[in-house]
């Protein structure tokens, strides 16, 4: 299996950004590490929107999930097969949501929710939820030194530090994050 | 003369090689009224090879379509049937439940097992089709229905045999909130093979 490949033909349809973001611990789920929650722009994908709604009265669905990138955006693609097929591309950009991916790749789940852009966790509590298992890809390998070029990159584009303090600024960012992604029930 | 011949085809290596050119001791001689009869036993040889030959190639072709058939036999199929279905809303809990009787058959040679059996579900949602599966519950399905023949899954089915049971799917009130376009029912067996059948007549329990 390869660890990350490009999309190169892809359905443009299928790409869903995020919304908003937020982190779930639970001690009942995933060993009570801190699990991502990506908030999906399902305003043009109604069917996940309704494909994470039924969940909730169905038992455990099926779905089969491949690291990526899109344009150099990272991406992380999901065939849904049971209770619904669909597909899902969701574009994650390393500089604003680059926590996503590395907590998600850290406990090996994902949770995702429906809406809009302005949707918060705060906001939307009881909003339908399903959390997606993320088994190993070989992803994982290059994740640090992607996230670390990335995150580079982002902070160059900002304008305020390059180069050599820009990549420190990076691993900063990187470590501190971590402190608060990777606490565990 | 004789010499000159020998001497003409003599080859350089000096080995004598001798030409004789054939000479007809005996000529066949047939008899007239026989002659007038050769062509016409060649035309009834002829004919009677032509019938073998036809023959043996009905025959070879009965044989091949009986290979085929056991062949085919041989092959991976299942065939599902339903023998009736309803609909059933129970107030309480408020669930409604999609029920129906199946007929499994196995017409093939070998033994087959059906592994897993959904409700699909159609209806259209903000100009999209959407096509849920529903998962069949052999305990759930019993324990609501303990005095209806239920269908066991995952069952094997002999080869050349059948088998027959009844599935229930419930359905929350809350899971499909827009009007049903269809019902289906697919049926997965471990050769890989799915069956789906429509669910076009789904009376209302009363």
């Amino acid at each position: 299996m390869r660890s990350q490949q490009r999309f190169e033909e892809y359905d443009p349809a299928d790409l869903v950004s995020i919304a908003g973001d937020g982190m779930i611990a639970h001690s009942h789920v995933q060993e009570g590490r801190m699990v991502p929650v990506a908030i999906l722009d399902t305003r043009e994908r109604p069917d996940i929107a309704e494909l994470i709604r039924v969940h909730s009265h169905l038992p455990p669905g099926d779905h089969a999930i491949a690291w990526g990138e899109v344009e150099r955006a990272i991406v992380l693609r999901i065939n849904f097969l049971r209770p619904i097929e669909a597909r899902v591309l969701i574009i994650i950009d390393v500089g604003t949501h680059g926590f996503i991916i590395d907590s998600a790749l850290r406990s090996k789940a994902i949770h995702l929710q429906a809406g809009q852009p302005g949707d918060r966790m705060s906001t939307n509590r009881d909003a339908p939820r399903i959390i997606i298992e993320l088994p190993h890809t070989g992803f994982e390998r290059n994740w640090e030194r992607l996230y670390v070029e990335r995150l580079t990159q982002h902070i160059e584009s900002l304008g305020r530090l390059s180069g050599r303090s820009a990549a420190e600024a990076a691993k900063h960012t990187i470590e501190q994050m971590r402190t608060i992604t990777q606490v565990q029930m | 003369m004789s010499s000159l011949t020998e001497a003409a085809i003599r080859p350089a290596c000096g080995a004598l090689l001798l030409v004789r050119p054939p000479v007809m001791d005996h000529a066949i001689m047939i008899p007239p009224e026989v002659a007038s009869w050769l062509p016409l036993a060649a035309i009834v040889v002829a004919t009677a090879s032509m019938l073998v030959t036809l023959s043996n190639r009905r025959t070879a072709r009965e044989a091949l379509k009986i290979s085929e058939t056991q062949e085919a036999r041989r092959a991976a199929r299942l065939d599902v049937y339903i023998k009736d279905s309803i609909s059933d809303r129970i107030v309480e809990p408020p669930n409604r439940w999609i029920i129906a009787h199946l007929i499994l058959q196995n017409p093939t040679d070998r033994n087959a097992s059906v592994s897993f059996v959904d409700l699909l579900i159609s209806y259209r949602l903000a100009d999209r089709s959407i096509e849920l599966k529903v998962p069949y519950d052999p305990d759930s399905a019993k324990k609501q229905f303990s005095d209806l023949s239920v269908l066991v899954t995952p069952v094997e089915i002999k080869d050349n045999g059948a088998v027959r049971g009844i599935v229930a799917f419930r359905i929350e009130p809350e899971l499909i909130l827009v009007p049903i376009n269809q019902f289906q029912i697919e049926v997965h067996d471990t050769r890989g093979i799915m069956e789906s059948i429509d669910l076009t007549i789904l009376r209302e329990a009363t």
